[in-house]
């Protein structure tokens, strides 16, 4: 039987990588932090079948990139109803502590489309091979391919912008 | 920039936040009761509402109840209410997770009464619902494999009975797979298995509510059974997942009122329908028409084939396969009217009624989670 110590080392060991995860995706250490434990939670909910999986972090990823996605949708759709708003209000001011695009990885990846961003974030920060972004991400291995090779091009272009972050 | 240079760099990038200590756990645990709370339509609320469930549900019944929001004309096979339902069959038994409560709920009005809770020595291990909308079976297994029934009854006035049933059942040692009622209430099969898959398995039938085990189907043949289903009060319906020579595979009918004689399953069933890609699914109640949730590309379809020529019938689309992929919900037919031509659907968080062939997107009064084996979420 699944017991709530078990969850509680399982959160405590993966709970970094799925932040890291997420940060990369949305670009915002505090977003990151709500989606990441929005998910856990759901785990926890699930916890007494979800522990027979032999990789339950990778539930957890699935669930938190899904979440990080439709975030990203979201404020899409946010950005748009503020833009239309922009002659009323003022602009906001940049808070680098919390906003983890003032790097040049961070905001080189933020430029990228989330469809882009998505698999190349699994791919070289989740470690996970082709076959296994697209069995996560329900795409054909060719897709993921394509994706994963216009994204590492433009992530090329922009870090160049930031010389120091080109090795 | 080669990989390995974005490799490093991404490396670099996420150590401080790979670094950084899970929050505190209450947290966590605060947020998953409250998400719990907000998808089992929580009782509180319900406790509050018995009395108009029970008054609602009854007028509900009796195709009596107007409520804002919705229209329906008087050849609809929907109840009027706030939540397309299905007039035969408004109510539902769903629990959220394994050890919270369960509840029964009117899907019309989303009026839920809370059933029972087994707290976390236990889980739902399985429900089965008759067609005629009045009993629903539980059943509870502890941490100590223990496992009891319960039938939760509805009465005409719309209130809910609970009553534990089958005492003299012990499950010791074995999970349960699969669990059905007859269209009558009359008739539980179970389909059991060791824990740990040493040993053997066995379909069972017992007579309700007494318990008395009527007679059992020792299945020793390797693979799987995973669906059951009475399309016709005797016949019962099993979708074999063959392992071994695949000799078994697909969909076989079992006659229960033949006696087994010691007979095993494979031995007694006989080949059903030919419905390849049949994964999922069920019989209409009327046992005319197989409903067989697939994936097909790239979305999620419902296929209807004629049971009895196992022809294609139609085929509707509920879903994307990626929405699926990604969720925790269910993907599949939630209800089917006797003869199939109306359907609620669910893939993900999209949701649908079906009539005639018509398919308009809908909001249910829940959102259903996909049952995990041996871990019971719904029953309509």
């Amino acid at each position: 039987m699944a017991s709530s110590d078990d969850f509680k080392e399982f959160y405590r060991v993966s709970y970094g990588r799925t932040l890291a995860t997420v940060a990369a995706l949305v670009g915002n250490r505090h977003e990151a932090e709500d989606i990441a434990q929005e998910a856990y939670a759901r785990a926890l909910a699930r916890w007494s079948w979800l522990h027979r999986f032999d990789l339950p972090d990778a539930w957890v990823r699935k669930v938190a990139v899904r979440l990080a996605v439709d975030s990203s949708r979201r404020r899409r759709a946010r950005l748009a109803a503020t833009l239309r708003l922009a002659a009323v209000r003022q602009p906001q001011a940049p808070q680098p502590d919390d906003d983890l695009r003032y790097t040049p990885l961070g905001a080189a990846l933020l430029e990228l489309p989330m469809r882009e961003r998505q698999v190349v974030v699994l791919h070289y920060l989740a470690d996970l091979p082709v076959d296994a972004i697209a069995r996560e991400c329900g795409l054909p291995a060719g897709t993921v391919k394509t994706r994963l090779a216009a994204g590492r091009r433009h992530l090329a272009e922009r870090l160049a912008q930031y010389p120091e972050a080109v090795s | 920039m080669n990989d390995v240079d974005l490799r490093e760099q991404f490396h670099d990038w996420s150590a401080p936040l790979r670094a950084v200590a899970a929050p505190d756990f209450a947290g966590i645990r605060r947020r998953a009761t409250r998400r719990t709370v907000r998808l089992a339509v929580m009782a509180g609320g319900a406790v509050a509402a018995v009395a108009i469930a029970a008054s609602v549900a009854g007028s509900v019944l009796a195709g009596t109840a107007v409520r804002p929001g919705r229209v329906a004309d008087a050849a609809s096979p929907w109840t009027l209410g706030r939540y397309p339902a299905p007039r035969q069959a408004p109510y539902v038994f769903i629990n959220s997770s394994a050890s919270g409560p369960a509840i029964i709920g009117n899907a019309a009005t989303r009026i839920a009464r809370r059933l029972v809770t087994v707290g976390t020595r236990g889980i739902f291990a399985a429900v089965a619902a008759t067609s005629n909308d009045r009993l629903f079976v539980l059943a509870q297994q502890s941490t100590g494999d223990r496992t009891t029934f319960a039938a939760a009854r509805i009465t005409p006035s719309g209130s809910v009975v609970l009553r534990r049933i089958l005492p003299g059942i012990s499950l010791s040692g074995s999970q349960i797979y699969g669990m059905t009622v007859n269209p009558a209430g009359t008739r539980l099969v179970l389909n059991t298995w060791p824990d740990g898959r040493a040993g053997s398995g066995a379909l069972l039938v017992y007579d309700l509510p007494g318990g008395t085990l009527l007679d059992s189907w020792p299945e020793n043949h390797t693979g799987t059974v995973n669906f059951q289903y009475w399309p016709t009060a005797n016949q019962l319906a099993l979708y074999w997942q063959d392992s071994g020579s695949q000799a078994y595979s697909g969909l076989r009918i079992l006659n229960t009122a033949e006696h087994s004689d010691g007979s095993s399953l494979a031995a007694a069933t006989r080949p059903g329908p030919d419905l390849r890609g049949y994964h999922s699914g069920e019989f209409t109640a009327d046992g005319s028409v197989a409903l067989a949730a697939v994936q097909s590309g790239r979305a999620e379809v419902v296929r209807e084939f004629s049971a009895r020529s196992g022809k294609l019938l139609r085929t509707i689309p509920i879903g994307t396969a990626q929405a699926q992929q990604d969720s925790p919900d269910f993907c599949g037919v939630l209800w089917a009217s006797p003869d199939g031509h109306d359907l609620l659907t669910q893939c993900g968080s999209s949701q649908q009624e079906v009539v005639n062939g018509k398919i308009t997107d809908v909001k249910l009064a829940w959102t259903f989670l996909a049952p995990e084996a041996p871990i019971a979420t719904f029953g309509w």
